[in-house]
């Protein structure tokens, strides 16, 4: 049951806003802009690209329950016994709605079993890092599996004055109307020793993350009528969704890394142009010239929605 | 994809958008012709219920063995609400409304959006929830379902509404936000058999919670 809830826990953060969640994750606190001086690297970047999981994540929306109006800690803890067991109920309804996502996603699993998202994503990481020419990747290593390949292994392994980070997530929304795929950034400058092997700890100087969203056209209200269309045809949509979800990222992790500090305040400047997409609602980057429909936002991060089917 | 950096770019290709992604459906008002304003509907995710008995009168230990006592009753009921009145059946209810009389709007399409989770957004976000970039132009939004039983005051569906009426030509509009309460005689159902009593007593209650909200609904100026 704990596990249960921990795992609601974390699909919730992921499905409310994973651009804020996945930041709050990082241990050091690094900018979201690449400093001038640290763009130009004479040795190139080491780059680890990773996909976090094997399948797709579900993902659920457990709203606030009711409360009575005395809830706290007041009137010697009695009032905080009824706040008690109104988060229980939360929680109860959170574990029933985890199960049920869980079901719904059983055919879209199946019908995406053979699809190889694991070098789907090694490749978007390649054709995204190929196209900053300042980027110099020197090689890219992936790996499906996040313990496979330690980041302490890795940076022990390899010496480099910079390495950087992709890590990729991917789940259903709660409603099973979108594919999103979370990729989190991250570049670390690495201390090296007088023998040029890595020494201390390294120093995170850019971290940013984006989401990419590709939306069902004209989906359905209910979860498992949008989960059968995905399935549907041997997964022709739910394998379109993620390659073009995906390959959003081309575009967007370039963007990204080249992002300055006077467009990060002006995304970040209350009085910006808001525009609401995929669930989110932040400053409206651009709209896509060749999918009128498709949109760039700035939420704490890059998120980018697409119609899809 | 041609990502523009300026915002000001931005807010030009804003101007030039047409439909937005997620509508659902879009019955016409009139099937005559087609009606050069819209309204956007966004049903509401949200379900909760809570069942209070004589005991919360009997202070503190009262109140607690109350919200013991009815603990499964307010899961079920909950849950029984979200699957009773999920978005597809507000929808559903909905629809046997002319929404835009009720809320004083000249002929309209409707248009049904998916539902939006995040309530920052729903009873905050004063632009377009959606990419139209018709000039007659408006929003309603579902922003609660919730289910009482009281002692007292017996069994209710009570709801909250925003309005946005967008048809004074500004990027922001005000916020209209008010509610609709109805009591509910059937509804939650005690066997099997009174599914569908209870279905319909609760979808009654929506659309007559509604027209209690578009009734204190006046057009922006």
């Amino acid at each position: 049951m704990k596990k249960l809830i921990g795992l609601c826990i974390v699909v919730a953060l992921l499905s409310t806003g994973a651009p804020v969640a996945a930041k709050k994750e990082a241990d050091v606190k690094a900018p979201p802009v690449l400093a001038e001086a640290d763009r130009a690297t004479p040795d190139g970047r080491l780059v680890l690209s990773n996909l976090y999981q094997r399948e797709i994540e579900t993902s659920v929306f457990v709203d606030p329950v009711a409360r009575t109006p005395y809830g706290g800690t007041g009137w010697y803890g009695g009032w905080g016994w009824i706040r008690g067991i109104e988060n229980n109920n939360q929680d109860v309804i959170a574990a029933r709605l985890v199960a049920a996502a869980e079901r719904n996603a059983v055919p879209v699993r199946t019908a995406l079993s053979d699809f190889d998202t694991n070098t789907l994503a090694l490749a978007t990481t390649k054709a995204a890092l190929a196209k900053p020419d300042w980027f110099q990747a020197r090689g890219v290593t992936g790996s499906s599996d996040v313990f496979a390949i330690s980041k302490a292994d890795f940076l022990a392994q390899n010496a480099a004055a910079q390495i950087a980070f992709v890590r990729y997530r991917y789940d259903l929304s709660p409603d099973f109307t979108q594919i999103r795929v979370l990729a989190m950034l991250s570049i670390e400058r690495q201390q090296l020793g007088k023998d040029g092997k890595p020494a201390g700890q390294p120093v995170a100087i850019y971290r940013q993350n984006i989401m990419s969203i590709a939306q069902m056209r004209a989906p359905s209200y209910e979860a498992r009528d949008n989960a059968k269309r995905w399935a549907a045809d041997n997964g022709k949509l739910a394998k379109a969704a993620l390659t073009a979800a995906f390959g959003q990222f081309e575009r967007l992790i370039p963007f990204a890394l080249g992002l300055s500090q006077a467009q990060l305040t002006a995304f970040n400047d209350k009085n910006s142009t808001k525009a609401f997409a995929g669930g989110y609602y932040g400053t409206l980057v651009a709209r896509d010239a060749d999918q009128p429909d498709a949109v760039l936002i700035w939420k704490n991060g890059l998120v980018h929605v697409q119609p899809v089917g | 994809m041609k990502l523009s950096l300026s915002l000001a770019a931005a807010a030009t290709m804003v101007a030039a958008l047409g439909v937005s992604a997620s509508a659902q459906e879009t019955p016409a008002a009139s099937p005559a012709v087609e009606p050069g304003c819209e309204l956007h509907v966004f049903p509401s995710l949200e379900g909760k219920a809570m069942t209070t008995g004589w005991l919360s009168g009997f202070g503190v230990i009262g109140a607690v063995a109350d919200a013991a006592k009815n603990k499964n009753r307010n899961i079920s009921e909950a849950e029984y609400l979200k699957e009773a009145l999920g978005p597809r059946l507000q929808v559903q209810a909905l629809k046997g409304i002319d929404l835009p009389a009720q809320l004083k709007l000249p002929p309209s399409k409707v248009v049904y959006e998916t539902a939006i989770a995040d309530r920052n957004i729903t009873t905050k976000a004063a632009t377009r929830l959606s990419s139209s970039t018709a000039p007659c132009y408006a929003e309603l939004i579902v922003t609660q379902n919730f289910y009482t039983k009281k002692a007292i005051y017996g069994r209710s569906l009570n709801n909250r509404f925003v309005f946005k009426d967008f048809r004074t030509g500004k990027d922001k509009a005000t916020l209209v936000k008010g509610r609709g309460g109805n009591g509910l005689s059937a509804f939650p159902p005690k066997t099997t058999d009174e599914t569908e009593a209870a279905e319909t007593d609760l979808r009654s209650a929506f659309a007559k919670n509604f027209v209690e909200f578009a009734k204190g609904v006046t057009p922006a100026k």
